[in-house]
């Protein structure tokens, strides 16, 4: 039987960090396929809810990525939204007793395809530690 | 046409009594129901007994009120779902949990502590096994987890307006009017588009820091989110009057969810990321922001307080399969 | 050769859910008798980890019959965990919600609940309610349910919604009143007098008088010799919001007198499997089982047992005559507790009126005092319609709460209803079975307490070790297990 890997789903944001995703695949750096890249246009676009529902359909993970903070974001501030946004959630997945190492933001700009990789592979091999989402549950 | 008088099945889960009030409260209009119907069953008023429910073959119209808690609520529901020609969810509790959903997350056997009941006297009283109390849900639910209703009347309790449309519908239902699909009772949008305190440009609301309740003095007439108070308002279903707001105190979120919000919590946390500080993002940045997001000390509390058994997130943990009673 | 069980499932004209069992040997003779509150909320358990300054409006949702009680007994706790003292008008608009609160539920209870048993005693089940009084006294019916229109409208007036209200804030109350609002106020207190009275006065003449009730009055079955406990004014008259609490014995002689705050030495909570509603007991004579001596009572009945005198002319008057007919104190049969309970609206409404005409004005000044050093805990006590009424919070740094102790009048009446059900249905059962005749005198004596099976039940016991109790057929505690009970 095939070892469980992690699935993740990263919402990135078309200006940065979807682009870095680009840059990555052109430079033919090793990127884990079991990460589903998602592009939108700001990471400020992406709702707690959204995230929600990518945990909700199987995903262990969510990555969102997006400009730089405090002035690299296209739209101003969406990634001051978007950073709210996973801090918020966060804490609630611990009061809810779900891991909140699940969920991430991090600020990717489009040159920073290396960070990328790395990142989603560190990403994946604490999902390795934190198993699969469907056995989180509260102690 | 009702040959005889249809009957009424006013059936409880987990209640605290409100939902009972708000019909007596009803005055004048309670009497215009106690002549259209038969009542069946009303423990608070009536003295039918429980048999009375399982003997009748059917019941024209139940409403049911309060949290699923323990076993013997499942079973009650399911019963009056099936016996039921049209079914009532009434208060917040019977369709979102309501704040006994709190206990979501808590299950019976985290809190009751092992009682034993071993019986060892000379004459072989077996009181606890014989009359044992219903057994608790690990996690508890509302109404709408386990059947489907056909009208819904949200608020705790609900409101004058809501009652309103409830004592029409069921006028009408017992002068032989059918009820066309499924009704919802109330305004479906938020609470901001009907409140007064609404700031005239919306794309220019920002919340200056987070208050509580005992943190500062509350200001009529202004908004509460402006005020750095956390209102539900933009998330709740303004099926009231806004009684809360004009008694200058904020929306806690008892209507449940306004029209398109799955989940009044998440939605909530969104409502929140986008107004917050946003004139001092670029000064604060992420470590001031999130110290100000730290004041936010109970966020359940908050944003949950009525629908926690219907959050995406109690879904999420029920799927982990673990735990589920 | 075995036991049967009979079930009164559920106990019907009252507040939420609960059940008698009785249990039976082969001679038809009762062995036990139990009063079980079936429901079970958790609000001690869910209400750790929550915000202190939201807790006003999360337990007012313990009951919605005495959803104003939790709220400003909440209230009070959060003012004694924040070191506030509410200002002078503040406290008027507390003590004003409190005394339509008390109308509002007793009201409710005497009409809807306990009037049919009085007034329609001899009607079959279907017709003993509501529905039957409407077309035996539809005069009063109609008095009662404007009533009803007029309590709402002063409860809207005050706090928006009239169960659930949102009125507390830590340190006074969300709002000043505005003049157009004390006029409405004024007009709808006068109304609710009229009514109040009407309803006072059908009461004597069809209830007080009649065979009927005298009768239970009299009637054995229905006394407990018990204590009683209640708040009291400073000088020993009825009151409702502040004080301090005093215990009675069976005899009259005062027990204790203490700050509300010093509850804990006073009251400790035993719990069984038999109820979800656990048994607040005096802590100095330990748990002693159901046995009358050693159980307390709240509630109307209680409140005029332990205070001197009544502060309104009315009042006073029925007061005293109600001690003419039953005394002297304390009076023991339950059944006094209706009357007692039409006594309490009159004090109530002439107080709301007098509150109107003084010299404080509910317009002017401060509603809210913020200054105040918080600390580790608090304790807030009301008394609600049915009791004394107990929250208590202690919170960490962060004034999240750490331990949340809420002791509810129907808890503390608990142990004495099962006392008296005991006699009651070894009374009722001569029969020998369970006719709806038999159903109504059981059902008769647990609603004279009013209890608020919601409020009894709000508990989960986290962390607390148990006391199991196992009880034989005399009804005597015979074996105690493991453990000490949390306080």
């Amino acid at each position: 039987m095939a070892k469980w890997r992690p699935t993740v789903i990263s919402f990135l944001c078309k200006w940065c960090a979807g682009s870095a995703a680009e840059l990555a695949g052109v430079s033919r750096l090793n990127y884990p396929a079991n990460v589903i890249p998602v592009v939108v246009p700001c990471s400020g676009r992406v709702s707690p809810r959204l995230i929600v529902e990518a945990l909700l359909n199987g995903a262990d993970g969510v990555l969102v990525g997006g400009c730089h903070t405090p002035g690299d974001c296209h739209y101003m501030s969406g990634n001051f939204k978007a950073f709210k946004r996973v801090y918020l959630l966060k804490k609630l997945l611990s009061q809810f007793g779900i891991n909140p190492r699940r969920v991430r933001v991090e600020w990717i700009s489009a040159t920073e395809s290396q960070k990328l990789v790395r990142v989603v592979r560190e990403f994946l091999s604490e999902l390795e530690e934190l198993g699969p989402i469907m056995g989180d549950v509260r102690e | 046409m009702f040959v005889s008088k249809p009957t009424l099945a006013i059936v409880y889960g987990a209640i605290c009594g409100g939902c009972d009030v708000a019909l007596v409260n009803l005055g004048e209009r309670l009497a215009i129901i106690l002549e259209n119907y038969d009542i069946l069953y009303w423990p608070a008023a009536v003295d039918s007994k429980r048999e009375t429910l399982e003997k009748v073959s059917s019941i024209d119209v139940s409403i049911y009120m309060g949290t699923l808690t323990n076993s013997e609520e499942v079973e009650l529901a399911k019963l009056v779902r099936s016996k039921s020609r049209v079914l009532i969810a009434y208060g917040t509790c019977a369709i979102y949990g309501g704040i006994p959903g709190l206990r979501a997350l808590i299950n019976a056997s985290q809190t009751l502590k092992e009682i034993s009941s071993t019986t060892t006297t000379v004459e072989e009283v077996r009181l606890s096994r014989v009359a044992e109390l219903p057994d608790l849900l690990d996690r508890v639910k509302s109404l709408i987890d386990v059947v489907e209703p056909d009208v819904i009347a949200p608020g705790c309790p609900p409101s004058d307006s809501v009652n309103e449309t409830l004592v029409d519908i069921l006028v009408d239902y017992a002068k032989g009017a059918k009820l066309e699909g499924k009704v919802f009772i109330g305004d479906p949008n938020s609470l901001c588009s009907k409140c007064e305190r609404k700031p005239p440009e919306l794309s220019k609301i920002s919340m200056p820091g987070i208050r509580r309740l005992h943190e500062l003095k509350l200001v009529e007439d202004k908004c509460f989110l402006e005020q750095g108070v956390l209102c539900m308002g933009p998330v709740t279903r303004a099926t009231c009057d806004l009684p809360c707001i004009k008694n200058n105190l904020p929306c806690i979120g008892c209507s449940g969810p306004a029209l398109n919000v799955e989940d009044m919590g998440l939605e909530m946390v969104s409502v929140l990321s986008s107004i917050l500080l946003v004139e001092r993002e670029k000064e604060l940045l992420e470590e001031g922001l999130s110290k100000e997001l730290d004041k936010i000390v109970d966020l359940i509390g908050l944003l949950y307080r009525y629908t926690l058994p219907r959050s995406l997130l109690i879904k999420l943990k029920s799927s982990g399969g673990r735990n589920e009673r | 050769m075995s036991d049967k069980v009979f079930f009164i499932d559920p106990v019907t004209r009252v507040e939420g859910v609960s059940r008698v069992v009785i249990q039976v040997d082969e001679r038809n003779e009762v062995k036990n008798v139990l009063y079980q509150v079936t429901e079970l909320r958790g609000f001690e358990a869910f209400c750790k980890g929550r915000a202190v300054e939201e807790m006003p409006r999360i337990t007012s949702a313990i009951c919605g019959v005495c959803s104003w009680s939790h709220h400003l007994a909440s209230g009070k706790a959060v003012d004694s965990v924040l070191g506030r003292e509410p200002p002078e008008v503040a406290v008027k608009l507390r003590e004003f919600a409190n005394y339509i609160q008390i109308i509002d539920s007793h009201l409710l209870h005497l009409c809807i609940m306990a009037l049919p048993d009085f007034v329609l005693s001899n009607a079959p089940p279907k017709l003993r309610n509501i529905v039957g009084l409407m077309k035996s006294e539809p005069e009063v019916i109609k008095v009662i349910l404007k009533s009803r229109r007029v309590i709402k409208s002063i409860e809207e007036v005050l706090g928006g919604k009239p169960v659930h209200a949102a009125f507390v804030v830590p340190g006074g109350v969300s709002k000043k009143l505005t003049k157009d609002e004390l006029d409405e106020l004024t007009k709808l207190v006068k109304d609710l007098m009229d009514q109040v009275s009407f309803i006072a006065d059908f009461f004597n003449e069809s209830v007080v008088n009649s065979d009927e009730f005298q009768g239970l009055l009299r009637d054995e079955s229905y006394r407990v010799k018990s204590l009683y406990i209640g708040l009291v004014s400073p000088t020993g008259e009825l009151e409702f919001y502040d004080g301090g609490l005093r215990v009675i014995d069976s005899e009259g002689r005062e027990v204790f007198k203490f700050k509300a705050s010093d509850y804990a030495k006073y009251i400790a909570e035993h719990s069984s499997d038999i109820s979800y509603s656990k048994f607040p007991y005096p802590k100095w004579l330990g748990w002693r089982g159901f046995s009358e001596e050693y159980v307390f009572r709240a509630g109307p009945l209680a409140r005029l047992n332990v205070s001197e005198r009544v502060g309104t002319e009315r009042a006073n008057e029925e007061y005293k005559y109600m001690l003419e007919v039953l005394g002297p104190k304390p009076i023991h049969n339950t059944m006094a507790y209706h009357w007692a309970r039409v006594i309490e609206c009159l004090y109530c409404v002439e107080r709301m009126q007098e509150t109107l005409t003084d010299d404080v004005s509910l317009m002017e000044g401060d509603v809210v005092d913020v200054r105040g050093e918080p600390k580790e805990e608090g304790v807030g006590v009301v008394e609600a319609p049915r009791g004394t009424l107990i929250h208590h919070y202690e919170v960490d740094e962060e004034l999240v709460t750490t331990n949340v102790n809420i002791i509810t009048p129907t808890a503390i009446n608990n142990a004495a209803i099962n006392v008296e059900l005991t006699k009651v249905v070894a009374k009722a059962w001569k029969c020998g079975e369970l006719t709806d005749e038999v159903v109504n005198e059981i059902e008769k004596s647990i609603r004279a307490y009013d209890p608020c099976n919601s409020c009894a039940t709000h508990t989960l016991n986290t962390d607390s070790d148990l006391r199991v109790l196992v009880i034989n057929s005399s009804n005597r505690a015979l074996e105690v297990l493991s453990g000490v009970v949390h306080e």
